[in-house]
């Protein structure tokens, strides 16, 4: 029997009037008393905020301290409570605070950046905007993109532009030459607002996915994390976040250089640069590495502790491991990131029974489920 | 009277301060009145200031507080004559119902009713926060929002049904009333 959808007995205005002043009839049919009970109870859960212990405890100290000895009309319930009580040791029992309940549906803090060569910086991720149109180049932006186009000038360009995306941001632009790169949370990109030189240059902090033009005789070359990447057209993300730097090619070819070290790379293959400093190639799901530019959260039987470092990045949240233990769970996730991290949170809990997340502030703690 | 310096007493305010809250909203369910929630959960803590060198709690504070809020509150309803007795006699089975004994489990429903009630359409939203977490009459929201009353109960109305089905224990809790209303 399915009663939740079984709500046709019920006369909603009626209902609504005595959920507004308080007081149920007996008249109500089952399926009324049912939805009168729930509404009730949500609104009680509701009006926790209302209570605050600091308030209250001020409350109660000053009543305590004026009048001793003066109780209402509560003592004689309270007595005969007392008398479930057995006789014999016990201590008020010392409890883990319980702050009222919160959930992570924080927006991000910071804004995305523009710090363009000549010294001025430029918020994004508002309005429209022209931010640049003289001779070296066009700069134009909306909500979350950004567009070059090369002016008339052929100087090469030696001073940079720095995007900075923020925690709990992301960023896609479209270079002078045609090149798109998407920005992920918590990334830095350094680029010449035209390319007019031997290569096109850029330098990337953090994670970006580049897909290159095509310009045979003018290499494109990614600096990133102790690597150089020389590329003539393809697309590939490359992950510098530390400790270890991870360039996973989608399409096309790629080159990574390090020091001495060179290895060549086909699609779905993943060359990275470990903290010793060696250079490794490996076979990769490049999708896996790139989902995230197109608003997904994948992660293939990943542990625990890098999903939350990926998700604190995405959210701008922070992760503490409450039990050291669920830092190596290992699962899987494949979903379209949603608009709060709440919602990540309680797909994880959903899957993983032995997770549970308590948010404070800025602040997940992650405890296992007793 | 001030608190002695003994671990006992440090641990009181630590009591009420982790309890508070939580016997407030218990108060509110039966009470429904802030103020009087408040009343009847302070002067709970003060009868166990009073006592607080008789009593030895067996097992566990919150279970006994749960208990005495409860009693106090069903107590101030039928001491303040507004309320009829058979509407105290559903009020008082509805307390079967909640808090439940699990704290964990109680943690778990805030959790999802909070998430729950962020899936709801922006208006519908903010509607249904002001009358049920603001306490708002209908009739004050749709001055406030300029939209008519009936707009306002018919968003209040929908969004109980969501949450209701969001909320699968509520789904649970029916199905016992349903039983037991039969009787």
């Amino acid at each position: 029997m399915n009663l939740d959808n079984n709500e046709h007995n019920i006369d909603w205005d009626k209902l609504l009037q005595q959920l507004e002043d308080g007081r149920p009839s007996s008249g109500l049919e089952p399926e009324e008393l049912a939805a009168l009970a729930a509404a009730r109870e949500m609104q009680a859960r509701l009006k926790a905020g209302s209570f605050p212990a600091e308030e209250g405890w001020q409350r109660f100290t000053e009543a305590r301290d004026q009048r001793s000895g003066r109780i209402r009309l509560l003592i004689k319930t309270a007595v005969a409570a007392t008398v479930v009580l057995a006789a014999g040791a016990a201590w008020w029992t010392f409890r883990p605070k319980q702050a009222p309940m919160q959930i992570a549906d924080a927006l991000p803090e910071e804004k995305v950046k523009l710090h363009l060569s000549g010294g001025r910086t430029v918020t994004l991720g508002l309005d429209t905007q022209l931010i640049q149109n003289n001779t070296v180049a066009r700069i134009q932006a909306n909500t979350d993109h950004l567009e070059y186009a090369a002016g008339s000038a052929s100087e090469t360009v030696t001073a940079m532009d720095t995007l900075d995306v923020p925690r709990g941001r992301r960023f896609s632009l479209r270079l002078s030459d045609g090149t798109r790169v998407w920005l992920n949370a918590d990334s830095r990109l350094i680029f010449p607002a035209a390319f007019h030189g031997a290569s096109r240059e850029v330098t990337v902090k953090g994670e970006a996915f580049f897909d290159v033009a095509q310009q045979a005789t003018q290499p494109f070359i990614v600096h990133a994390g102790g690597t150089s990447m020389k590329v003539l057209g393809t697309s590939f993300n490359v992950n510098a976040y530390g400790p270890d730097m991870t360039a996973t090619l989608s399409s096309g070819k790629l080159q990574v250089t390090a020091g001495a070290q060179q290895v060549v790379l086909l699609p779905d293959e993943q060359a990275v640069l470990h903290q010793d400093g060696a250079l490794k190639k490996q076979p990769a799901e490049a999708r896996t590495y790139a989902a995230w530019k197109d608003g997904d959260i994948f992660y293939e039987d990943a542990a625990l502790e890098n999903i939350t470092t990926g998700l604190g990045r995405n959210y701008d949240y922070d992760f503490v491991f409450d039990d050291a233990g669920l830092k190596k769970m290992n699962f899987t996730i494949d979903i379209h990131q949603p608009a709060t991290l709440q919602d990540v949170l309680n797909q994880i809990m959903k899957t993983l029974p032995a997770v549970r997340f308590e948010v404070k502030d800025r602040t997940v703690h992650v405890k296992r489920q007793s | 009277m001030h608190q002695p310096g003994s671990g006992e007493a440090v641990s009181f305010e630590e009591q009420f301060r982790q309890h508070y809250t939580f016997l407030c909203t218990v108060a509110y369910y039966i009470v429904e009145d802030e103020d009087a929630a408040r009343d009847v959960v302070q002067d709970f803590f003060l009868y166990c200031w009073h006592k607080r060198h008789l009593i030895r709690i067996t097992h566990d504070f919150k279970h006994y507080a749960v208990r005495a809020v409860k009693n106090a509150s069903l107590n101030y309803i039928r001491k303040s004559g507004k309320t009829q007795l058979e509407e105290i006699h559903v009020i008082e089975e509805l307390t079967r119902y909640f808090p439940l004994e699990d704290e964990e489990e109680e943690e778990r429903r805030n959790k999802a009713l909070w998430a729950a009630v962020s899936r709801l359409p922006e208006q519908r939203q903010r509607i249904f926060l002001m009358s049920n977490r603001d306490g708002l009459k209908y009739k004050d929201i749709a001055t406030a929002l300029d939209i008519s009353i009936n707009t306002v109960k018919t968003q209040i109305k929908l969004a109980l049904q969501f949450l209701r089905k969001e909320c699968g224990w509520m789904a649970r809790m029916v199905s016992f009333l349903f039983f037991l209303s039969r009787w």
